[in-house]
């Protein structure tokens, strides 16, 4: 639904978007991670060409965004929570935006409903919150009831329950059958949220898989639990392997996967009452992938958390 | 095929819903009438439009007043009624700078807010939303700067003796200054909206909008007088837009003496330059840039 093809976008000396390819199907829920100044917002400014690409080209339904004759009906998108005007009221706002493609004024009101604004529509959008602002935003994509839904960072300054609502709203659009790209710092969101995920670093791609690969490709680590570690941890013990300690019984070990891990057991006679495979968190699996592509670092914090890794997780 | 499983495939994966580009829905229209409703929205389109008005009217009023109180009847008395007439439009100056400043705000309030991109993504085409802009800012200026007139017209026929109430279509004199004052204002408005889309900043447009208005006749002025009045500055001064109006609406203004003012139609012409030189540059500035 949308398809990118070596997508590239400069800035003067700055490439923001380095050649990046890739396609989003409808019915699912396509999650953007990457840290800071990656190039998510600027491909999502692409696919609705508010920046033209310096080259390359990203299309939706087959054409480029500008080329559709009712735009508002193809895509819903939420760049950025600022995009109004603060004079207007959130109404007029919606309104203005509907009277480019003579969508009801019923529809407007629908929509406010939806986004619960109703106290806020008749408001000057001067006064409005953070969150109110996302939800306008959100109320002004989904006018055209579009096929697909670009949201920058949606959750950004919203409540838990407005969280809750978008990552609901996210999935029952998907449910629908239609396409939605929704970019994210939140690693446990885009768990809860996403399909699939498109991991920028840098203007690059780093990953593009569905959200169980990512969890799962994790170079085989499994917990093992034996009454004969010290043997078997020996007759496992080879390069390309990695065996971590646990305590007198159990070890963790990277680089053989569990069938192999039984067989060995059986060949020397070890008595095994734990193989599990081990998944990492999404957190950690982002944090690997991005970890040499992360151009903004903060500096070192020293706080507890170094001495409190984040605990394992099975999805 | 199994029945069965496919029933299960499909109950897994919902039809999917794509994205037309063909399907219709965005129009011209549509895009004028949105530009209106936010033009109506704008709290600056209102108060620039009432003062606009208001000072129209006053001016005209204190024109008319003053040449019944102090020339009627004295040697000075041409009882001409289109010079009347054209008195009562100093206003028109005004509407010029208020209007014309007008004209910068409504696209640079969109950049200075960010409201521009929620613009571009409803009307993505952007030859298409620039014109609606711009008619629906033609459109609601033509009706402030026609009212200005109407009353103007009023105020002065009520005042003065030689100007009568049905002279705005009866006497083609002064029809034809109105009309062209009225164009004048309305082309103002738009070379404010072309400076507007260029420079993307209210300041910069409003003080370029004055420097067109009221510097460069100015700076040019002094250029004569101390090149003694050479040809050329005289030339240049003859093509200066506010002395290209001044010959357009036939009121005299900023002409030097010992000059041969413009036909009308060549003066219009030089306004029409004037003002299709920001509004292309910033037409393709507006084409080419990032939003
Ligand atoms: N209009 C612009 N002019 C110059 N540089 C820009 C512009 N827009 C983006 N950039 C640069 O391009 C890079 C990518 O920015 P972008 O906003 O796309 O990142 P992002 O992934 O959305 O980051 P974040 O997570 O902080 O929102 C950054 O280095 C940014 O400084
Ligand atoms: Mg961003």
């Amino acid at each position: 639904m949308i398809t990118a093809e070596n997508l590239r976008k400069r800035y003067g000396a700055k490439t923001a978007v380095d050649g990046i390819s890739f396609q989003l199907s409808p019915g699912q829920v396509t999650g953007f991670l990457g840290p800071n100044g990656s190039g998510k917002s600027t491909t999502m400014r692409l696919a609705v060409g508010l920046d033209r690409p310096t080259s390359g080209s990203i299309t939706i339904g087959g054409r480029p965004y500008a080329q559709h004759r009712a735009p508002v009906h193809s895509v819903g998108a939420v760049l950025d929570a600022g995009a109004t005007h603060p004079g207007r009221t959130g109404r007029q706002h919606l309104r203005v935006l509907a009277a480019t493609h003579r969508i009801s004024r019923g529809r407007v009101e629908e929509v406010i409903e939806l986004t619960g604004l109703e106290a806020a529509a008749s408001k000057r959008i001067r006064g409005y919150s953070l969150g109110m602002n996302q939800r306008l935003g959100i109320a002004a994509a989904l006018l055209g009831d579009p096929a697909v839904l670009i949201f920058d960072e949606p959750v950004n300054g919203l409540d838990p329950e407005g969280v809750r609502w978008v990552r609901r709203l996210a999935r029952q659009m998907a449910a629908e059958g239609r396409t939605v790209f929704v970019s994210s710092h939140l690693m446990s969101e885009m768990a809860q949220t996403a399909d699939h995920l498109i991991v920028l670093g840098r203007g690059r791609i780093i990953a593009d898989a569905p959200l169980q690969q990512l969890l799962n490709d994790d170079g085989h680590r499994v917990l093992v639990r034996t009454e004969q570690a010290a043997q078997l941890m020996n007759a496992l013990s080879a390069s390309g392997v990695t065996i971590q300690h646990r305590d007198a019984e159990s070890f963790e070990i990277t680089g053989v996967d569990p069938r192999s891990i039984g067989r060995r057991a059986l060949e020397v006679g070890a008595v095994i009452h734990e193989l599990t495979p081990l998944h990492s968190s999404l957190e950690d699996q982002y944090m690997k992938l991005t970890g040499e592509h992360v151009e903004y670092r903060s500096g070192a914090l020293h706080t507890a958390e170094a001495a409190h890794p984040v605990e394992e997780t099975r999805p | 095929m199994n029945p069965a499983l496919h029933t299960a495939s499909a109950a897994e994966r919902p039809s999917p819903v794509v994205a037309d580009p063909d399907r219709d829905g965005s129009t011209f229209g549509g895009a004028v009438s949105s530009e209106l409703l936010k033009l109506a929205a704008l709290r600056t389109a209102w108060v620039l439009s009432v003062i606009t008005l208001v000072l129209g009217v006053l001016v005209a009023g204190s024109a008319a007043f003053s040449y019944q109180q102090f020339t009627a009847g004295t040697e000075f008395d041409t009882g001409e009624p289109l010079q009347l007439a054209s008195q009562g439009m100093t206003g028109s100056y005004f509407a010029m700078i208020l209007l014309g400043a007008l004209g910068v705000l409504t696209i640079t309030t969109e950049y200075a807010s960010g409201s521009i991109r929620s613009s571009v993504t409803a009307v993505p085409q952007r030859s298409r939303l620039l014109a609606a802009k711009a008619l629906a800012l033609a459109a609601w200026t033509a009706v402030v700067t026609a009212a200005m007139i109407l009353l103007s017209h009023i105020v002065v026929a009520l005042i003065t003796e030689p100007v009568g109430m049905t002279d705005v279509v009866a006497d083609a004199g002064i029809a034809g200054m109105y009309a062209a004052t009225w164009a004048s204002v309305v082309l103002t408005v738009l070379m404010g909206f072309g400076l507007g889309t260029l420079l993307r900043s209210s300041a910069g447009g409003i003080v370029m909008l004055a420097v067109i208005l009221f510097v460069v006749q100015i700076a040019l002025t002094i250029l004569w007088s101390i090149t003694n009045g050479a040809d050329w500055t005289q030339t240049l001064l003859q093509l200066e837009y506010m002395s290209l109006v001044g010959q357009f609406t036939e009121a005299g203004d900023g002409q030097m003496p010992g000059m041969e003012p413009l036909a009308r139609w060549q003066a219009g012409l030089g306004i029409l330059v004037w003002t299709a030189v920001p509004v292309l540059a910033g037409w393709m500035s507006f084409l080419r840039r990032d939003v």
